[in-house]
């Protein structure tokens, strides 16, 4: 703590999910960003590769052979990445929030089946605590370590938890049907996101084996024992977002004003989930357009009695909600700040 | 004083003021739906849905 403020490191600062975090730490009131590193923009001015923070810091890139000891250490690395470095950055700080998909699961050889290789820390899995505040708000409190959750899997966490939690659907089938923006696959550029390829694209890109099911499943098993989801996911015209459109089916019998004292149970003190579920407006359910730069989860459903089928809608900014805001969210909780501190931005509309 | 009913979507109990008239339209506080004053009886409201215009984009 220098001046009353948390020193925090960004490592990987040059990717979307970086710059988010960076857009939101520094206006937070409680922390000051000490070292931001890249490696392969060292020296450069971090508003040359997020224009938006222009005018608003003079932080550059450094390199993260040079980090210093800090109060707690963002990583925003590619999947993988993490683990290779991971005791290093356990040496230089007493607090870690990792983004990245290395220290999601708590088993190895998951993770292994899941990422296609051996993980390199396997007993450090068990130490980290899964960074979903609405579920595990009083295990990342006293957390040091954090693993902040894949974008799709936090939002369908989010949308399933109080139906599972209180015995309302099957444990299977649960299908996620998931439209995906193009920011979830990063600032790399690709053949797939070439502009002439990815323009316009409704394209199914992973309908089945999404790997984000192991997540979602690991995080019921506390509550309910297993349950198998199944995810199938569309990249669509849209920048930043998700929208989840999940059909489950009614294990007994239920109103929707059951569901919705339920929902309000669950979620009525949470601050970023809210139940989008009206009769009027053109926003009647969940829309990922109007929570772009917010860190809402906004969770909808509506009930079909003749098949038994429970449709549940959630939308989120996969950088915020499902990143960056989310691990600021965990900071605060971590560190004793309001849980809604510099998480304040209502959205925008029109937009 | 305030008259009290119950909200026929989400089941909130909802305040109104005492001067509310029948037909008078608000948003339940609770899940925002919104809701006419159907008739008033001994500080108790009787509350419905109101009638709202379906979306259709075609399907």
């Amino acid at each position: 703590m220098k001046n009353d403020k948390l020193e925090v490191t960004v490592i990987g600062g040059s990717g979307y999910v970086g710059g988010e975090l960076l857009r939101l730490l520094l206006r937070h009131p409680g922390v000051r960003i000490s070292q931001v590193t890249s490696r392969k923009f060292v020296n450069l001015d971090v508003s040359l590769l997020h224009p938006n923070l222009r005018g608003v810091t003079d932080l550059k890139f450094s390199n993260p052979d040079e980090v210093r000891h800090s109060d707690l250490i963002f990583l925003a690395l590619p999947n993988g990445e993490s683990m290779n470095s991971m005791e290093k950055w356990l040496s230089l700080s007493e607090k870690v929030i990792d983004l990245g998909a290395d220290f999601r699961l708590k088993d190895a050889a998951e993770w292994q089946h899941w990422y296609g290789k051996e993980h390199v820390l396997p007993d450090w899995l068990s130490r980290f605590v899964y960074g979903l505040p609405e579920i595990y708000r009083r295990e990342i409190k006293s957390a040091r370590y954090v693993a902040g959750p894949g974008c799709e899997a936090a939002v369908s966490i989010l949308c399933l938890y109080p139906f599972i939690k209180n015995n309302i659907i099957k444990s299977h089938p649960i299908i996620i049907d998931a439209k995906m923006s193009s920011s979830q696959a990063g600032s790399k550029a690709s053949w797939a996101s070439h502009h002439p390829e990815r323009a316009g694209a409704i394209r199914s890109y992973k309908p089945t084996n999404h790997r984000h099911q192991a997540e979602i499943e690991q995080a019921f098993r506390p509550f309910s024992g297993e349950v198998a989801v199944s995810i199938s996911a569309t990249a669509v015209e849209m920048v930043r977002g998700i929208l989840v459109t999940i059909h489950a089916f009614l294990d007994k019998e239920i109103g929707e004003k059951e569901i919705r004292a339920i929902l309000k149970k669950e979620y009525g003190n949470e601050p970023f989930v809210r139940i989008i579920k009206m009769n009027r407006g053109l926003y009647r359910y969940p829309e990922p357009k109007i929570l772009q730069g917010t860190n809402f989860c906004d969770l909808g459903f509506e009930l079909e009695n003749r098949t038994s089928r429970l449709v549940i809608i959630g939308a989120i900014d996969n950088l915020v909600k499902g990143a960056a805001g989310n691990a600021v969210q965990c900071l605060n909780l971590m560190s004793g700040f309001p849980e809604e501190t510099g998480l304040e931005f209502t959205g925008l509309h029109p937009v | 004083m305030s008259v009290e009913g119950t909200c026929p979507v989400c089941e909130a109990e909802v305040n109104l003021k005492e001067d509310v008239l029948v037909s008078e339209i608000f948003s339940c506080p609770d899940c925002h739906s919104i809701l006419v004053v159907d008739s008033i009886y001994d500080h108790q409201v009787s509350l419905k849905e109101a009638p709202a215009i379906e979306e259709d984009w075609g399907q």
